[in-house]
């Protein structure tokens, strides 16, 4: 067999139950010129012999010899891959049956694509919710900015192999956020971005998804990743801002009202930089910093 | 629990690991694993380390070529010890090299990552290298991207400052020491090196080309800019950013990158304290050269003036 079209890679840890129905809706896909790359994260014998029972000859399960966190797993899973896209896929999501071949002709379309996400299904039982996110590439990348996921899904994404090669791009080893350090870095490296206008992926939401273990922990992680874009889209911030900016975004400090003054202060200083740098909706940017500094104005104006 | 952990990642090196190997399992101090995380090599390597029945080797296979910083970062999860020693599977460490890192970290609870000096060994030459030791002259030369800080191998690190800061090496193709060392730096770690030279440092025939020279030095930028962002909080995105661009060498400047970087340059070295302990004079005179140098190659571009002899 030669270079397949599409490399399906999914990291698999925990779960081995949802693990399969995710497995089973890649293999039902109405198209079939793939590799599906499992990457096994030195996970539990239960799982192990759940794997063992998925025989298809495009499956090829890699066992990590020591667990290493999401990101280390994608990571061994980028560099696996052979094919000319790679398809994000998550072990407690369901891929719709068309979801390949609909991301894979819409990358062949628009060859100026880095990463493409689609529109999706957020299910919790049976409580369930579509989820439109942007499809344009401004949009998308001035959502970055929020770090909320509102910029797209993760495990919906589609990725063209040759960007990241050329670019030497990876995810960066975090403990959360690490799809958005990739975006990010994608982007300063001249990505185009989009999302697919259609439910192509059942979402899965469940008590395991990291939501308010450790928040504090949590909080801190994003800081760093919030400092670099900050600094990025707003370059005329010395560092010491752009750390002060991504502080009041995260929404922390001691909110204090000589806290508020300054993070109010930064905003409209901030705001002036009207040049779009990689693409990204300025105006979108501005509402985002708008909305903050709304909230910091009251909080000053109620105060005094 | 071993006292060390000895992390090697290894990709087809069936020449040079024997040597690297037989370095650490004859050091004088003894208690220890040797972590060899191979990451997927396609020669005899993995018979070769087989082939050693010492019960202190943990051979990891890597289940494909993963690249250095993930085989890395495989053999710090799996280590155990209260110190992890950094090793490279083309060097030899000296016998007491191990002992006496350990003895210095035992007597400096202070110091999170202690290097070594080192002699590099190049062909049939041995040339010692005689790297700065105290933890400022390290922290600056980070700045220079070329080696001069610390050399990597030589490393010993606490184990529990690496996992209380949850750092790891980062996801980088090259120079993934110095990503490493800039986390550590941020997290309040301190550096120091010995003065001892207990390590053999390989350098091989240079096969690189001047393209490769030119894609690596570019693949520094983002590095450097983020360390200047770190040195230089006062100065902005752009400044910290032209000062970047303006020191790697093969950077094609225009007038405009060159006006936007010297003047930079010269606002940076105003600033003189320091922010994680590094050493400023050595900052201010690293930038300065650097300004110094581009002054002078416009300088020189200069057509001559008219009138004069």
């Amino acid at each position: 067999m030669g270079r397949p079209k599409l490399s399906v890679v999914m990291p698999v840890h925990a779960r081995p139950e949802m693990t399969q129905e995710a497995i089973a809706s890649i293999l039902v896909q109405d198209i079939g010129d793939f590799e599906f790359l499992i990457i096994d994260d030195a996970s539990s014998e239960n799982m192990q012999d759940m794997l063992n029972t998925c025989k298809d000859p495009r499956i090829t399960t890699l066992r990590l010899p020591i667990s290493g966190g999401e990101a280390l797993a994608r990571n061994v899973g980028l560099q696996a891959a052979q094919g000319e896209y790679i398809a994000v896929m998550d072990s407690d999501d369901v891929a719709l049956p068309h979801r390949m071949s609909r991301q894979v002709a819409a990358m062949e379309r628009s060859p100026k694509i880095a990463i493409l996400g689609s529109w999706t299904q957020k299910f919790k039982g049976s409580k369930i919710q579509e989820m439109h996110h942007p499809e344009a590439d401004a949009v998308i990348k001035a959502r970055l900015l929020a770090l909320d996921g509102s910029a797209m899904i993760h495990p919906s994404t589609m990725i063209r192999a040759d960007f990241l090669k050329r670019h030497s791009l990876f995810y960066p080893i975090r403990r959360t956020d690490t799809d958005h350090g990739l975006w990010m870095e994608a982007m300063f490296s001249g990505a185009q971005f989009a999302n697919y206008p259609e439910v192509l992926l059942r979402y899965r939401r469940h008590d395991g998804n990291i939501t308010n273990t450790d928040k504090d922990r949590l909080h801190r992680d994003k800081l760093g990743l919030r400092q670099q874009i900050v600094a990025r889209f707003f370059p005329t911030l010395t560092h010491f801002e752009a750390t002060q900016l991504a502080s009041v975004l995260q929404g922390g400090g001691t909110g204090t009202v000589a806290e508020a003054c300054v993070g109010y202060s930064l905003f409209l200083k901030a705001a002036t930089q009207k040049q779009s740098i990689f693409g990204e909706s300025r105006p979108h940017v501005n509402q985002i910093l708008k909305e903050h500094a709304e909230r910091l104005r009251q909080k000053i104006a109620f105060n005094s | 629990m071993p006292k060390v952990s000895v992390v090697m990642p290894v990709f087809n090196r069936e020449h040079y690991v024997r040597e690297a190997i037989e370095s650490i399992l004859a050091q004088d101090f003894e208690d220890f694993e040797f972590i060899i995380v191979d990451d997927g090599s396609t020669d005899s390597t993995i018979e070769v380390v087989s082939g050693y029945s010492d019960p202190r080797i943990r051979l990891i296979e890597m289940p494909v070529n993963c690249g250095v910083s993930t085989a890395r970062n495989v053999g710090l999860r799996a280590a155990r010890s209260e110190y992890i020693a950094v090793m490279d599977s083309d060097d030899a460490a000296l016998q007491q090299r191990l002992s006496k890192q350990i003895a210095y970290l035992e007597a400096h609870p202070e110091i999170d990552i202690l290097a070594c000096r080192a002699i590099k060994v190049m062909g049939s030459q041995k040339i010692p290298m005689n790297h700065v030791t105290n933890d400022a002259e390290i922290k600056a030369r980070l700045l220079g991207m070329d080696g001069s800080a610390m050399i990597h191998p030589t490393t010993m690190m606490r184990a529990k400052f690496l996992t209380e800061n949850r750092i790891l090496y980062p996801s980088r193709t090259v120079d993934e020491d110095h990503g490493l060392w800039i986390a550590a730096m941020v997290a309040g770690g301190k550096f120091a090196s010995l003065e001892d030279h207990l390590f053999l440092y390989r350098r091989h025939a240079s096969n690189i080309t001047e393209q490769d020279q030119k894609q690596f030095q570019q693949e520094k930028t983002p590095l450097r800019t983020e360390l200047l962002g770190l040195f230089y909080p006062a100065l902005s995105g752009d400044e910290v950013y032209a000062i970047a661009v303006l020191m790697n060498p093969f950077s094609q400047l225009s007038l405009r990158n060159a006006s936007d970087g010297v003047r930079a340059a010269f606002k940076a070295i105003q600033y003189n304290d320091p922010v994680f302990g590094e050493s400023r004079p050595y900052l201010n005179t690293l930038i300065g050269s650097t300004a110094k140098r581009v002054i002078t190659a416009l300088e020189k571009s200069r057509p001559p003036r008219q009138g004069t002899q």
